[in-house]
């Protein structure tokens, strides 16, 4: 009825049935929302979860480049942040790169991580470095609380006992590894390397092959096979396989250098020198470089010896041979003074690195071993490579902690490192550590 | 083959470089270069040499049982002393002792040990009966010692007489067996100066001083005792023998002949290197031959894991040890190996002598090729010999053409020196190395069941003419098995020629002297050496092969003394002596 103010027309029943309508139409749409976002999230989530067990598979295979592919996606879904940490840190252990892995672990500790997974990672960490204490004790413990685990805690523990040296437990280790993961290549590879280290180049021969039998694709499987059938006087064979390890970049040096070798024992003079030109073209690498002058030295071509090795003996004193071979040219070119002092070199460096491995062999592995470890370690960083006077180091750091020449001694090393190397701020830090360490000592 | 510094790095410090990034698979599929069509190349023949062809009709073959020698040397391993000592060995050499005209050989006997004691073993003089038969006469010819552990022999005409005398290298003393000319010797060592209480292992006769007597170069060894015994184990923790760097070294001694019987020790005079600390020599294998040809008598030490000595003869005896700077001391990486066996020849024809020495596993043979003015270049890799890889611990060493084909072949006996080597092979096979015209060496291989395709815990090596046929047979010395006696019976399509020097102006054996035959397919060098080999002496005499369609034209021979002789008229396959002129004043 109009009663003189405007008021709604009443609404037809069609109009209430469209309003009806309007209205199941706006809860069917909100409920699609809330499907539609419930299953988003579940995406999110699945796909985290999907993407940090895709990071462990390729962790368990050793694809680390994939292992870091898959952590890179999951960044960008923000949810299980503490094991996405967590698996940062691991996959820093796995790289060598204590540092990374700590500032990793901490993280993880900031966003609730479990602290048992992170103490042990801790543990497996100074076990992979060869802490004595860690690995003549904490094996059984670690392992019988490793759930989903048990391999890296025998990886771990397995490239401690290699880093010092402890070749018949890694070796244990590595055959028991072997005999329960029967698809496994990490083992078999790494027990191939123990065995090839010690000379018993059929067995490794064996393990090599079974490696590529499990993963054809196993480059540096392919480069050692190479290597020991090289030993073995199987020359034709090795070279193809050599081919086939060059494939991989960090590797093509290694394996051309050896190819050329092959082909130098084939009589293949010419082929060697091509290849290793090129190598030394490409790469400056060292080796190829004494190799190729090697060659040289036997065609006689002494000037040319001289200006290929005069920079190697510069920057690579510890290379005996590249010195050595330097030292003939010079003879041959007349130099004879210059000649002299470079053969004396040669003769004290092999006298002293002799030294060295005499005392290699009988160093034991208590605390009271360290003196003994930090005259192999001097030796070598003066004589030998500074790479191997640093394992030295560690070896010898890590048998007594407290042993104050080694912590003097790696600070001085870690000093000439970083001026050696201002733009790698890991140097700085170990520095900056093995300091704090030296003024807790008492210096 | 001898790996580069960088290849051959521990294997487990390329895992422990890069965990991460060395270890990585799952790598790109990239399937890499043709490989079929690089292997196909490999097999391919160098320089258009069939495979398989150089060497083709060598025979060699073990008359052993026929001669009738099973005398062997013992080394007292049994007694479980595990000592350095017993590592060694002994070696094998030809002498005429009783100028007869047929080579005899001297056999030492070795030793044992009793409690906490070195004993001898009595030693064999086979006597060559004709028709490859021997009977030893050593306790007959006072020759058996007995009390000493013995190592080395080695024939040298003190006096020059003519009747060869004996020098016997072993553990703490040495013998000089002075051939009194009627099938006996008289044992003078002390009587003679001869006063060297260390291990004496090898030694070499020749006139270093040009004074026309010959003189004597005695290698030490180690000052293993045992008082001085530590104890080794092998791979599994067995007991085993000690390696060389465990003990300090004993200076070699040169003395020099008197020419009436009596020599004095000269070493500090000469120059001599004389240090005992652990890198000095540990003597193996001594040559005496004219190296640099330069008209005087050189000497080139082999000594095991330290860097081996050449001493360049100024003319008058005294000597300058130059192996270093002359390229010959160390490997091609510039390391010292465990070198034992020595011998001297111009492999490439060139008309310069080139070093050969027999090294220890894992280390490449030392192939040095001589670029004359004295320098040395290592060249194992450039001959092939580096494709025999590092399985070998090679002993007793000699050049020889066994096929007659104008290039000197390699012989090389080998055999590990402990009980339990990591490879598991204490017998090795020796090994024939036929010279493919001065490029490269082949290894040749045996039918099954032959010598050279049986291994053998082998020592010493020695060729001379047992038979009298002109050719050299090669006798072998092993531990704990009698030598063997190989006959060279190739079907060799050449001409030969063998050659005995008597020097007249200088010291009878005229080592330093040397031979060059001319053939219109290219000259011939040979010298006269002393010593070589390992603990061995092989006969002083020079072997020639040459293919039959090239002619021989001449002989230059060039004596110690200087002078040169011009030999046109010589006649092949024949075996010839030449005696110096005698030079009046």
């Amino acid at each position: 009825m109009y009663n003189g103010r405007r008021t709604r027309p009443l609404k037809p029943d069609f109009m209430k049935r469209r309003k009806r309508k309007r209205r199941r139409r706006r809860s069917s749409r909100t409920v699609r929302i809330i499907v539609l976002v419930l299953l988003l999230l579940a995406g999110v989530f699945t796909s985290s979860w999907y993407m940090l067990q895709q990071t462990q598979r390729a962790m368990a295979k050793h694809d680390l480049e994939a292992a870091e592919s898959w952590l890179q996606w999951s960044a960008w879904v923000p949810i299980r942040r503490g094991h996405q940490a967590f698996l940062r840190a691991r996959l820093a252990r796995r790289r060598a790169d204590f540092y990374a892995m700590k500032r990793h672990l901490e993280r993880a500790g900031e966003l609730g991580y479990e602290v048992r997974l992170l103490e042990r990672e801790k543990q497996l960490a100074m076990a992979q470095q060869g802490d004595v204490q860690i690995l003549t004790t904490r094996f059984g413990p670690i392992l019988k609380e490793a759930d989903s685990d048990v391999l890296e805690v025998f990886e771990a523990f397995v490239i401690g006992l290699l880093h010092m040296r402890r070749y018949d437990g890694a070796s244990e280790l590595l055959v028991g590894w072997c005999e329960n993961y029967p698809d496994d290549p990490f083992p078999r590879y790494l027990l191939g390397s123990v065995y090839q280290d010690q000379d018993r180049d059929q067995e490794a021969e064996a393990l090599f092959r079974e490696v590529l039998r499990l993963d054809p694709e196993h480059h540096q499987a392919a480069y050692s096979l190479g290597i020991v059938l090289i030993d073995q006087q199987k020359t034709a064979a090795a070279v193809e396989l050599l081919i086939f390890a060059a494939n991989k970049p960090e590797l093509r040096a290694d394996a051309d250098l050896a190819r050329s070798q092959c082909y130098r024992t084939l009589g293949r003079t010419k082929a060697a020198e091509q290849l290793l030109l090129s190598l030394v073209k490409e790469t400056g690498d060292s080796a190829a470089t004494v190799e190729l002058a090697q060659i040289k030295l036997e065609a006689a071509e002494f000037q040319t010896v001289a200006d290929l090795l005069e920079p190697v003996v510069e920057d690579h004193p510890e290379l005996v041979n590249a010195r050595y071979v330097y030292a003939q040219a010079l003879r041959q070119l007349g130099d004879e003074e210059t000649a002299d002092h470079h053969f004396s070199l040669v003769i004290e460096t092999n006298r002293q690195l002799a030294h060295a491995n005499e005392l290699a062999e009988t160093l034991g592995s208590g605390p009271d071993s360290a003196d003994q470890h930090l005259r192999v370690a001097r030796i070598h960083l003066q004589y030998g490579s500074r790479a191997e006077g640093l394992q030295w180091l560690l070896r010898s750091y890590s048998v007594n902690k407290q042993h104050r020449p080694t912590v003097e001694e790696l600070v001085l090393y870690y000093q000439q490192q970083s001026q050696r190397y201002p733009d790698v701020p890991d140097y700085q830090r170990t520095l900056d550590n093995f300091k704090n360490l030296l003024v807790q000592l008492g210096g | 083959m001898h790996l580069s510094a960088r290849t051959t790095r521990q294997p487990i410090q390329l895992v422990l470089i890069c965990v991460g990034c060395l270890l990585a698979t799952g790598c790109s599929s990239d399937s890499g270069e043709g490989i079929s069509a690089e292997l196909g190349s490999l097999t391919e023949p160098i320089g258009g040499v069939p495979a398989g062809s150089v060497g083709a009709g060598i025979e060699l073959r073990d008359v052993s049982a026929q001669t009738g020698i099973e005398f062997f040397y013992e080394n007292g391993a049994d007694d479980q002393a595990n000592s350095i000592l017993e590592s060694l060995g002994g070696g094998v050499t030809f002498v005429d002792f009783d100028a007869d005209g047929r080579q005899d050989l001297f056999l030492p006997g070795g030793g044992g040990f009793g409690d906490k004691v070195v004993v001898g073993r009595r030693s064999a003089l086979m006597r060559n009966l004709g028709d490859e038969q021997f009977v030893d006469v050593a306790a007959l010819a006072g020759v058996d010692g007995g009390q000493l552990y013995t190592h080395g022999c080695h024939v040298g005409d003190m006096d020059n007489d003519g009747f060869p005398d004996l020098l016997v290298t072993g553990y703490g003393d040495i013998r000089l067996y002075h051939n009194q000319g009627d099938g006996t010797f008289l044992e003078v060592h002390q009587q003679a100066g001869l006063a060297n209480r260390s291990w004496s292992t090898a030694a070499a006769w020749g006139d270093i001083n040009g004074d026309g007597f010959a003189d004597l170069y005695i290698c030490n060894y180690v000052n293993w005792s045992f008082k001085n015994d530590p104890s080794c184990v092998g791979p599994q923790d067995q007991p085993d023998v000690c390696p060389p760097k465990l003990f300090d070294a004993l200076p070699d001694v040169l003395f020099f002949n008197n020419g009436d019987g009596t020599f004095r020790d000269v070493s500090d005079q000469v120059g001599l290197v004389t240090g005992t600390e652990q890198e000095y020599s540990k003597g193996l294998g001594v040559l005496m031959a004219d190296i640099d040809l330069d008209g005087d008598l050189d000497i080139y030490v082999a000594n095991d894991t330290t860097p081996n000595y050449l001493y360049l003869n100024d003319g008058s005896g005294l000597l300058e040890e130059v192996g270093l700077i002359r390229s010959v001391a160390l490997d091609a990486q510039g390391g010292a190996n465990g070198s034992m066996g020595i011998d001297l020849g111009d492999y490439n024809g060139d008309q310069l002598p080139d070093l050969w020495v027999s090294n220890f596993e894992q280390e490449a043979f030392g192939l040095y090729e001589n670029h004359g003015r004295g320098m040395f270049l290592h060249s194992s890799e450039k001959t092939g010999i580096t494709s025999l890889g590092g399985l070998f611990v090679g002993f007793g060493t000699a050049f020889l053409d066994v096929d007659l084909d104008g290039d000197e072949d390699l012989l090389v006996t080998n055999g590990h020196v402990i009980k339990y080597p990591l490879s598991g092979r204490v017998e090795q096979l020796p090994l024939l190395l036929v010279n493919d015209q001065g490029r490269r060496f082949q290894r040749r291989q045996f039918p099954a069941g032959e010598y050279f395709s049986t291994p053998h815990a082998g020592r010493g090596l020695a060729i001379g003419d047992l038979v009298g046929d002109g050719k050299a047979e090669i006798v072998i010395s092993h531990i704990q098995q009698p030598c063997a006696v190989i006959a060279n019976q190739s079907s060799a399509a050449g001409a030969w020629l063998s050659v005995r020097l008597i020097g007249r102006n200088g010291a009878r054996d005229a080592v330093g002297a040397t031979v060059v035959l001319h053939t219109s397919s290219g000259d011939q060098l040979r010298m006269v050496k002393g010593g070589g080999s390992y603990m061995s002496q092989s006969e002083y005499r020079l072997y020639w092969g040459y293919p039959d369609d090239s002619q021989m034209t001449g002989l230059t021979v060039r004596w110690p003394g200087g002078l040169v002789e011009e030999h046109d008229a010589v006649i092949i396959n024949d075996s010839i002596v030449l005696i110096e002129a005698a030079v009046v004043e």
